[in-house]
């Protein structure tokens, strides 16, 4: 295997996943302990989980063993495209882009699809510096399209909003 | 005289129409993330109840070959897999998108689409007796070996790191876990909610992996807000002579083991695109260009899983076996219609059985036209700004979730993955793996832990079936070769 | 308005086949169809919108099919579309669960199989049959026990006496997964033939075909799914039917004897498919929904449909099928309990 050079921010990064890795395979063997045989049998449900843990601790281990026998990189080398992770203004544009998503899964029950999906779209269209106009344009437009399309079409189940005299 | 019959079922005006117009539904849905093949079959079925048998089982066949390749279409544009079995050539078929050769990879996916299932048409109608015996010896202990290639192949075919790979795979093997459909019945990571019983639906995580994530990518980085450049769709077809005959021992490689893996009920199209793949670099001439837009292995692995479509109704049409949904939607159609797949029917009524052969061959040759037209119409998908497309693909992959389980249950494993996916791929890992995982590994689990429990727990059980022993010596020496390659390596560079 | 489909279908039955490519381009092509928002008529007179059925098990699947025709037959009756939709995954628990817990306003039904008499000895959920209202049992298949056709035993009888004088673990069978139904129905049989339940191994499978074809390739001994699942393979000569666990043969198997005939055992177990509402539906429209389910499977298309497919048609008003998964929620238990698959 080749050993890459390594400047700072992949060298934490790279610990990172390795320590994520181990740390999956530990969850797995604590959460399959409660797990039995199947009856007469020496495996069961905790079988796969304790493999799965075993190859995640294993690579998890490698990929530490890697990071740190890899010399460090020459200065000047810049990383991967992390730059963003400094900037606070991204990780909030970030988080409005969930929140929007978590809005539409909690919400969408109560308001029906079309109000639901609208403001998924324009806000993500407002969000992503689309003028107010055209993002509720958009928003309207791909709501109704998409309900049509799936709940009309399609037949899927989607929420809808229980107004009286639309007959649903 | 029964092959002129046949045709005289086939060529009628109303079963063209019928195939035409189902292949376009088959299409609208295949290109919608979150909608799949099954989908589009469980609902023409009702329609078929009133239809003659030939036009009930073209419309269900067109419209699920065409659902399968129109997969490809959102992967090539807009790096989002329409299938598991378009994920192994999803990077490849973007990355040349985005390199102005939209029209190269979209018309090889199109036309190589095609010719692997007119190939594994052919194959089945030569051949289908004698495979689809060849497909019942295969017992757990095959398909285990089976799946353990298709694992191995996601590991070793992904660009960069075989060690992040390798978390990439423990990400989906671990969601894979989840749930109470396991071969012991027990729950699994539950946490006490009913939804959780059902495990994590792989589509809502794919979605999740690919879709959301590459819109959270867009919400963070405004330089990518550009126009995209435009994509050259003209000339779809003009480079695959080319590609044709630069390639023809992929084109035939891929279809013959598509169709062969295809014919296990217990393997399909995802398993054949990856080996598939993985066979295409390994045995390439120039295996670095593999991950960074080549064409070789969107070729193997493109006709592999239409090949493998094509397969599936081996041991559907010799023993009423299906090898996934939409073959047990048909079987259904099928003794509805009083074609009880079986042996007897090839004997019983040969012109039915020639008629639906036909029907395969035609309705991937319709492919071509209704394909083309779907890559004309997709390409003008690139020249919309990335900030008016991002917002609706959201609302899409939201709309397709739902419709996977039916509840919110399936937005909620979509945007978990997608915050999942988004991070991995911040830190170079792959996540076409984590998907392979994700789907291999409730397989991997229930041909393991039966084999063992057949086998008394003696390990040596899953080599004593030759087949069994083959495909293991097989799997191992996947995973042997380049330790030795590496091993020998560092030898001679500690000698020099 | 929903129901495109439904709409389409019955072009269909009305101008016959020279239609289909024109209705199904309509499908696809989101053509000159009313606007997602255009009302209904209102009308105060149940019902007066479309109507779900939730199926619990996949597309594809038997239990699939048989909400789908009915779902197709009790439109035509209602006047409103009947969507069918499919909430799958953890044995029945996820689609079950969700037909329980819908508003009891008769806007949503669902099929309720067997599997309700089995979830809740196995701790996995606390719903039991009596958070539903039986409409009407619609369909039941009695469950078998088949062999390869190059088995060394020939009939149920000398299979009996050949795992009684093998040590246990000698045979296995398959058929579903772990404490699935067909795994109850063999440990039952076991149970009445006096064996010891651990005598044969189970080898658990992703349903009945799969387990079928696994004994075909010789990796178990016997399946003991319902004939009709093996139909296929039965008539390709591949799988010999040795018996059938009912009272009497069945139509589509007539020279398949039942296991009393065969060996004397008081064993019989069916799997059944019932048409269910939430409790607490108003009166009227639970009557107005259960002469549409009798309706609908006395109707042609209904009874077609479920011969042409090989499945068993049995029907069971409300009172009669309640009394008889009552019944088997309590023979179930009893097996599950002596087999120490209940919690």
């Amino acid at each position: 295997m080749s050993q890459p050079h390594l400047n700072r921010p992949r060298r934490a990064r790279d610990i990172g996943l390795g320590a994520v890795s181990i740390l999956i395979g530990a969850a797995l063997l604590l959460g399959s302990r409660g797990f039995g045989a199947i009856p007469g049998q020496n495996y069961g449900a905790d079988t796969l989980p304790r493999l799965i843990a075993l190859l995640a601790i294993g690579t998890g281990i490698a990929m530490l063993i890697q990071v740190l026998r890899a010399p460090a990189a020459p200065p000047g080398d810049s990383g991967p495209s992390t730059g963003w992770i400094h900037e606070p203004r991204a990780w909030g544009r970030l988080g409005i882009g969930l929140a929007l998503v978590l809005g539409y899964a909690l919400f969408s029950e109560t308001t029906g699809f079309v109000i639901a999906g609208f403001g998924v779209v324009a806000g993500l269209a407002l969000l992503m510096g689309v003028r107010v106009l055209p993002a509720i344009a958009l928003g309207i437009v791909s709501a109704i399209a998409l309900r049509y399309a799936f709940a009309d079409i399609l037949l899927v189940p989607l929420p809808r909003l229980s107004l009286p005299g639309t007959g649903g | 005289m029964v092959l002129t019959q046949a045709l005289g079922l086939v060529l009628t005006p109303q079963v063209i129409l019928t195939m035409i117009a189902s292949g376009a539904f088959g299409l609208f849905l295949g290109a919608m993330p979150g909608l799949t093949a099954t989908m589009a079959t469980a609902l023409l079925v009702p329609i078929t109840f009133f239809m003659e048998p030939v036009p009930a089982i073209a419309a269900i066949v067109t419209a699920a070959a065409m659902a399968i390749f129109a997969g490809d279409l959102p992967a090539a544009l807009l790096r989002i897999p329409g299938t598991p079995a378009s994920a192994a050539y999803t990077e490849d078929a973007w990355r040349m998108t985005r390199s102005g050769r939209a029209a190269d990879a979209l018309g090889a996916l199109l036309v190589f689409s095609a010719i692997g299932g007119i190939l594994g048409t052919l194959v089945l109608i030569l051949a289908s007796p004698a495979l689809a015996e060849v497909a019942l010896k295969f017992s757990s202990f095959e398909y285990f070996w089976l799946v353990v290639m298709g694992l191995s192949c996601a590991i070793f075919v992904s660009p960069g790191s075989a060690l992040k790979s390798m978390l990439s795979l423990v990400v989906g093997l671990t969601a894979a876990t989840v749930g109470f459909d396991n071969p012991a019945g027990q729950p699994r990571f539950t946490f006490g909610n009913v939804d959780m019983m059902a495990g994590i639906p792989f589509i809502c995580a794919m979605i999740g992996l690919f879709a959301n994530a590459e819109v959270f990518r867009a919400i963070i980085h405004p330089t990518r807000l550009t126009r995209a450049e435009r994509a050259d769709t003209s000339r779809i077809f003009a480079r695959q002579w080319h590609n044709i005959r630069c390639y023809p021992r992929q084109m035939l490689r891929g279809s013959a083991l598509g169709t062969v893996i295809g014919a296990l009920p217990g393997a399909g199209a995802d398993i054949a695109a990856w080996i598939s793949y993985a066979i295409s670099k390994r045995f390439s001439r120039t295996p670095g260009k593999f991950g960074t837009g080549h064409v070789e292995g969107l070729i193997e692995a493109g006709s592999s899983n239409n090949a493998a479509v094509s397969g599936a109704w081996i041991p559907a049409l010799v023993f009423g076996i299906p090898g996934d949904s939409i073959t047990a939607i048909v079987i259904g159609v099928l003794y509805i219609k009083g074609m009880n797949p079986g042996p007897t029917v090839f004997l019983m009524q040969p012109q039915l059985i020639y008629a639906l052969f036909f029907v395969f061959l035609l309705a991937n040759l319709i492919m071509l036209p209704l394909g083309w037209a779907a890559i004309k119409l997709g390409g003008r998908l690139l020249s919309v700004p990335q900030n008016y497309l991002m917002p609706v693909i959201m609302l899409s992959c939201i709309v397709g979730s739902f419709a996977i389980t039916n509840s919110l249950f399936g937005v909620w494993v979509m945007l978990a993955f997608g915050v999942i996916g988004f991070a991995m791929e911040e830190c170079d890992v792959p996540i076409a793996p984590a998907i392979l995982g994700l789907v291999l590994g409730p397989m991997l689990e229930k041909n393991f832990i039966t084999s063992m429990i057949k086998a008394d727990g003696n390990l040596l059980a899953f080599f004593e079936r030759p087949i069994a022993a083959a495909l293991g010596v097989m799997a191992i020496a996947f995973w042997l070769l380049p330790l030795i390659r590496a091993i020998l390596n560092r030898r001679k560079a500690g000698a020099t | 308005m929903t129901g495109k489909i439904t709409r389409i279908a019955r072009g269909i039955i009305d101008r016959r086949a020279a239609l289909t490519g024109i209705a199904l381009a309509a499908i696809a092509g989101l053509g000159a169809l009313p606007g997602p928002f255009a009302a209904g008529p209102a009308s105060a007179e149940y019902p007066e919108r479309p109507i779900e059925m939730i199926v619990p098990w996949g597309a594809g699947g038997g239990t699939d099919a048989v909400g789908r025709i009915f779902a197709q037959i009790l439109q035509e009756n209602l006047g409103q579309p009947v969507n069918v939709v499919n909430r799958t995954g953890g044995s029945g628990v996820v689609g079950h669960t969700a037909i329980a817990r819908a508003k009891a306003d008769g806007y949503t039904m669902g099929v309720m199989t067997i599997e309700i008499d089995m979830m809740h000895w196995q701790g996995l959920t606390a719903l039991t049959h009596q958070d539903f209202d039986i409409l009407g049992m619609v369909n039941a298949d009695p469950g078998g026990l088949m062999v390869s056709e190059d088995s060394e035993w020939k009939d149920a009888a000398s299979l009996r006496d050949a795992i009684k004088a093998a040590a246990p673990g000698t045979f296995n069978a398959s058929g579903t997964g772990q404490g699935g139904i067909w795994h109850l129905n063999l440990l039952g049989w076991l149970m009445s033939e006096g064996i010891p339940v651990e005598a044969v191994t189970w080898v658990p499978s992703e349903g009945s075909v799969a387990g079928l074809t696994d004994m075909v390739a010789g990796g178990v001994n016997m399946v003991t799914s319902s004939l009709a699942e093996g139909r296929a393979l039965i008539e390709a000569g591949k799988v010999l039917p040795l018996a059938s666990m009912s009272a009497d043969r069945q139509a589509m198997f007539p020279d398949v004897p039942t296991i009393k005939d065969a060996t004397g055992s008081d064993w019989s177990l069916s799997v059944w498919r019932t048409i269910v509402v939430p409790k607490g539906l108003p009166a009227d429209v639970r009557t107005r929904l259960a002469d549409a389910v009798k309706a609908a499977y006395d109707s042609p298309t209904y009874q077609d449909f479920m011969k042409e497919r090989g499945f068993g048609l049995r029907w069971m008003g409300p009172d009669e099928a309640t009394a008889q998964v009552a019944a088997d929620d309590a023979s179930l238990g009893a097996v599950m309990k002596a087999a120490g698959l209940a919690k």
